[in-house]
């Protein structure tokens, strides 16, 4: 194996492929960056243009795009608190704010540095350890993954900065809007009120666009000035952490890019979850001095380093059994077997060569990134300068295109426009807008699960209970849901003894 | 308006939605009632303990850490919950987006996409008042053609249709 990794270095090292990581990364960054254009989108678009090209280097081009799709979502999560990907919606928790504090720079920065790590762990683990995690991917069941959707949804309560019944609400109201559609089990149609457009459910881009960009568009409109409320250059901070802070953040991205990896490595998912997952994690072992949810750099190496983990670990199930661990891996599927390169066992040894050589390329590809992510952050930081009146109508252009593309559809449009209205109204009320977007995700997720469990065991609970992964999964939502809970009896305690 | 009212005004928003919702859920079939009917249960039951909250006024304050600005001092204080008000000119402001933007999308399959983003924007930095004519005239000519070339050329995305381009 050694000798095939060797050889796959020195191809990749020839100009062509280079050039053509690098062109892969650039065009994913950009794509990843823009609301409403996945990493899932650009890679679909690209397969079809590698079919004239030679195997490793489309392949390596595609691999560029994966990597740069995901990280590019950042950028606008950090500087507009508008996700360019559904895999930075976590970003925004706590890089949008320290871009509030004028240290979008130094977010950006820390937003690079933790996807390269990310990025470099999931590679390493498929480079070396693919057969034995995907014996573990294998293990799980239905009621596997209802629990693993439910740990996802904890992660609410600990997004609940200020109310913990307020954030239940949000993510049960998310929830009964994941109903909406054909039921997973029977099809039968639900609160579609008729409308074709409804029957496989809420799409979700239209409405995370909706829920974050056009809702904090709104906000931005209102408050007026800039984001990071000085047209002072200064303002945009360093870029590079320090040392010390580098050295503080180390545990957090390497915890969060073995949870990418290993998240990844589960069909169905993906980076959204693992980014989430990674912050609940990350606040949850924080100390006090944090502060997760007003710019807290932790919150930014979390979730970044995980979900650019999943990167590796989505190829991990591809490459081994042919079962992509995410839609972008499933859209690789089609650009493996375009150049005649079917999954199993042969890949690793008959087409030994083309498979190294596409695993190597993605650690080429995180080295790009972090480059070309370090040296551009200063000039994309200068976003949080420019007048607010300005940026609101690109963004909402953006927005309307983005949503148009997915589906070609209009009503996809209105559906995001709604959906803003709603998380615009909903912020002023005092609800967040997250638990619903991470409910639109995991809703559908744990139904199924859930259903199909019911079903394989005939009505009886002993299910869910049978496998230890999932008496582990359980145990983790229950440690998950302690610290924010007794933090919340403890402040009743305190205020009722202060008014006596 | 203090957060104990808008609490309200969500609690029987919500309380409401679960009422319309069972009533919508009973007609689903047996399989398909499952998981809905208990998240229409526990929204239920959340919504009215929000609702009960907000008559105790005694929940909206929490502990915030002051500094005494003469010892300087770390105090904890107990403070009543945020009152967010509400900015007339930036209340304008939003009001304007969102009928531009209603317009925006309707007109867009008529007129077709480049010609009514150049007209959205065009109209939009006038009314939320930006000066400078540079910015106004090639602001929507940049995004205009940065959407085109990614989605168009780039991408090969169709973009909605109308009578121009």
């Amino acid at each position: 194996m050694f000798g095939m990794v060797f050889d796959a270095f020195s191809v990749l090292l020839m100009p062509m492929n280079l050039l053509a990581v690098a062109a892969g990364m650039v065009s994913g960054i950009i794509v990843g960056a823009l609301p409403g254009l996945t990493a899932t989108m650009a890679v679909a678009l690209l397969v079809p243009v590698t079919f004239s090209i030679n195997p490793i280097t489309s392949l390596a081009m595609l691999g560029g795009v994966y990597c740069g799709g995901i990280y590019g979502g950042s950028i606008s999560s950090i500087l507009l608190a508008t996700p360019g990907t559904p895999a930075a919606a976590a970003t925004a928790i706590d890089g949008h704010p320290m871009a509030q504090n004028g240290e979008a720079g130094k977010a950006l920065g820390i937003a690079t540095i933790s996807s390269f790590f990310g990025g470099i762990v999931s590679a390493v683990a498929l480079l070396f350890i693919s057969t034995w995690l995907v014996q573990f991917a294998l293990k799980f069941g239905p009621s596997e993954y209802f629990f693993l959707a439910v740990l996802g949804l904890t992660t609410i309560v600990t997004l609940s900065t200020d109310s913990l019944l307020k954030g239940l609400l949000s993510g049960i109201f998310g929830l009964l809007i994941a109903t909406i559609g054909m039921d997973p089990i029977s099809a039968f149609p639900r609160f579609t009120f008729g409308n074709v457009n409804l029957l496989s459910g809420v799409p979700f881009m239209p409405a995370m666009i909706g829920l974050f960009s056009v809702s904090q568009v709104l906000k931005l409109i209102r408050k007026g000035g800039t984001i990071s409320n000085s047209a002072d250059d200064m303002k945009i901070g360093k870029i590079m952490p320090t040392m010390k802070e580098f050295k503080n953040l180390l545990p957090t991205i390497l915890k969060g890019s073995g949870m990418g990896t290993v998240i990844g490595i589960l069909p169905g998912a993906g980076s959204t979850i693992a980014s989430f997952i990674s912050y609940n994690e990350a606040k949850r072992s924080g100390k006090k001095n944090d502060k997760f949810g007003e710019g807290e750099p932790k919150g930014v190496a979390a979730t970044e380093s995980a979900n650019n983990g999943v990167t590796g670990g989505s190829l991990i199930p591809l490459l081994t059994l042919g079962i992509p661990g995410n839609s972008v891996a499933a859209v690789l599927l089609g650009g493996l077997m375009i150049q005649g390169l079917i999954p199993g066992p042969d890949l690793f040894t008959l087409y030994g060569d083309i498979t190294y050589a596409f695993i190597v390329s993605l650690f080429i590809s995180n080295i790009f990134m972090l480059v070309i992510g370090l040296a551009g952050a200063k000039y994309f930081a200068r976003v949080t300068n420019v007048s607010n009146k300005i940026l609101v109508p690109i963004i909402l252009v953006l927005s309307v295109i983005g949503s148009f593309s997915i589906q070609n559809s209009v009503f996809d449009v209105w559906l995001m426009f709604g959906f803003g209205m709603l998380g615009f109204i909903l912020n002023f009320l005092g609800f967040s807008s997250s638990p619903i977007v991470l409910a639109l995700i995991l809703g559908p997720i744990a139904e199924e699960g859930f259903t199909r469990s019911m079903v394989l065991s005939g009505g009886g609970w002993g299910i869910f209970f049978s496998n230890p992964i999932s008496l582990v999964l359980i145990a983790l939502s229950v440690i998950a849901l302690i610290p924010p809970i007794v933090r919340y009896i403890k402040d009743r305690k305190k205020i009722s003894e202060r008014q006596s | 308006m203090e957060m104990w009212k808008r609490d309200r005004i969500v609690s029987i928003f919500m309380i409401c939605l679960s009422a319309l919702a069972y009533y919508g859920s009973r007609s689903f079939s047996d399989m398909a009632k499952i998981f809905p009917t208990y998240i229409i249960y526990v929204l239920a039951a959340l919504s009215i303990m929000l609702l009960i909250k907000t008559f105790n006024k005694n929940n909206y304050k929490h502990i915030e850490k002051e500094v005494d600005e003469e010892t300087g001092e770390v105090k904890e204080v107990v403070e009543k919950a945020d009152v967010v008000t509400i900015d007339k000119e930036g209340k304008k402001r939003v009001l304007i987006t969102i009928i531009a933007t209603v317009f925006y999308i309707y007109i867009m399959n008529y007129l077709g996409f480049f010609v009514t983003t150049y007209l959205f924007m065009f109209i939009l930095f006038n009314l939320l008042k930006i000066d400078n004519l540079m910015v106004k005239l090639f602001v929507p000519l940049f995004t205009s053609a940065f959407v085109f070339l990614i989605f168009r050329v780039f991408l090969t995305v169709p973009t909605p249709r109308g009578i121009f381009f």
